[in-house]
């Protein structure tokens, strides 16, 4: 289910351009995934630091493949 | 507003069979004439892009860029490379009111994906709309530079924005090769042979490097010529940075009232690639830095290019 809450987390902030700028705000990684933390509380999605984490490095992963094609 | 207004395509991928699209949110960045790489590489320094990217199918391009308020494109830049486009560019976005996108590879990547003219034609229409989204409400107009590889596309450009003027920014080749023997890009690597000679990639690494520098710098502009550059459209090297302000933006409609001038000249102080840097002419110093091997190459595969291209822009 991780996966699948972490999917509804996203769809959240698509949605919302002040989110967004929220998230968008935070330079350090650690401190992004914090906020992403409290988001999910706030909003309720059972994420844990690990999921984000996972869609952090997963992103990571892609954007540097795709920079060395 | 639509959804996307605030992000950028910045990779398009294959996709095994259905291209893709990736987004990043832009943040403030700007595309005053900075390289796209560079614009792109500033957004990724914020964790948010690589967790919340979005991805679409390419194909959403086109109602995405209908949904989407766009300045109309007025002037396209081709080049051969380290030629001072990059100058050129910086130039026309300085003043704030030109949207300067340059070297978006979304662009090169998504006209090598296979498809027919056609498609292709909506695709590009499509994504440079999509570039052409007013970034600042000082925003007017808007030119986009190409890579040097997308020189070979500028037939299906006009074919997309018919009567669009477009210029291929050049320089005397044995100066560009110096340059590339410098440093590293990968316009000119081995690595992308088959798209740049359409040589395979271990003939490319088995060539002498001036050589390989030099045959591809004869294809560009040989693509160039074949793509109909004569005369307003070609701007050498050694004109600049005059001509960008008394013949590029005029041929572009840009503006070119007094409080544009003064920000084109002060953009020429310092180096196009490295602003904080000061600008310092350098032709001399390449010149006299080429070995023998490096003249030879350029004299036998670029230089009689480069003298066509002189003709045809004095007619």
């Amino acid at each position: 289910m991780a996966r699948e809450d972490f999917e509804r987390l996203r769809a959240l902030v698509l949605a919302d351009p002040a989110l967004q700028d929220e998230l968008f705000a935070e330079r350090v990684p650690a401190e992004f995934v914090a906020a992403v933390m409290d988001l999910a509380r706030d909003r309720a999605v059972p994420v844990s630091e690990l999921d984000v984490w996972e869609a952090y490095s997963a992103g990571a992963h892609a954007w540097n493949e795709s920079q060395a094609k | 507003m639509s959804e996307f207004d605030r992000w950028i395509p910045a990779v398009v991928r294959d996709g095994d069979g259905a291209p893709e699209v990736d987004w990043f949110l832009r943040g403030r960045a700007r595309f005053d004439g900075t390289t796209f790489g560079d614009v792109v590489a500033r957004s990724m320094r914020r964790p948010f892009n690589f967790a919340f990217a979005r991805t679409t199918p390419l194909g959403d391009l086109e109602s995405i860029a209908a949904g989407s308020t766009t300045l109309p494109l007025s002037g396209i830049v081709a080049h051969m490379s380290r030629c001072g486009s990059t100058l050129v560019a910086r130039m026309l976005g300085a003043s704030g009111a030109v949207r300067v996108v340059a070297e978006a590879h979304p662009i090169e990547a998504m006209l090598n994906l296979p498809g027919t003219d056609e498609e292709r034609v909506r695709r590009l229409r499509a994504m440079v709309a999509i570039f052409g989204r007013p970034g600042t409400e000082r925003e007017t107009h808007y030119v986009l530079k190409l890579d040097a590889w997308s020189t070979r596309h500028l037939p299906l450009f006009e074919r997309a924005f018919p009567g669009v003027p477009w210029i291929f920014s050049y320089r005397d080749p044995l100066e560009v090769v110096v340059s590339h023997l410098r440093g590293f890009s990968l316009f000119m690597s081995a690595a992308n042979a088959p798209r740049t000679l359409e040589m395979g990639v271990a003939e490319a690494m088995h060539m002498p490097r001036p050589e390989f520098c030099a045959r591809v710098l004869h294809r560009v502009m040989e693509d160039a010529i074949a793509a109909g550059a004569a005369g307003e459209r070609l701007v050498d090297y050694a004109e600049l940075p005059g001509a960008v302000e008394t013949r590029v933006a005029p041929y572009f409609g840009l503006p070119t009232d007094d409080a544009t001038s003064a920000a084109m000249r002060a953009a020429t102080t310092g180096h196009a690639k490295r602003p904080s840097d000061a600008f310092v002419p350098d032709v001399a110093e390449k010149r006299a830095s080429a070995d023998e091997g490096v003249v030879a190459a350029t004299a036998r595969f670029a230089d009689a290019t480069y003298a066509r291209l002189t003709a045809l822009r004095r007619g």
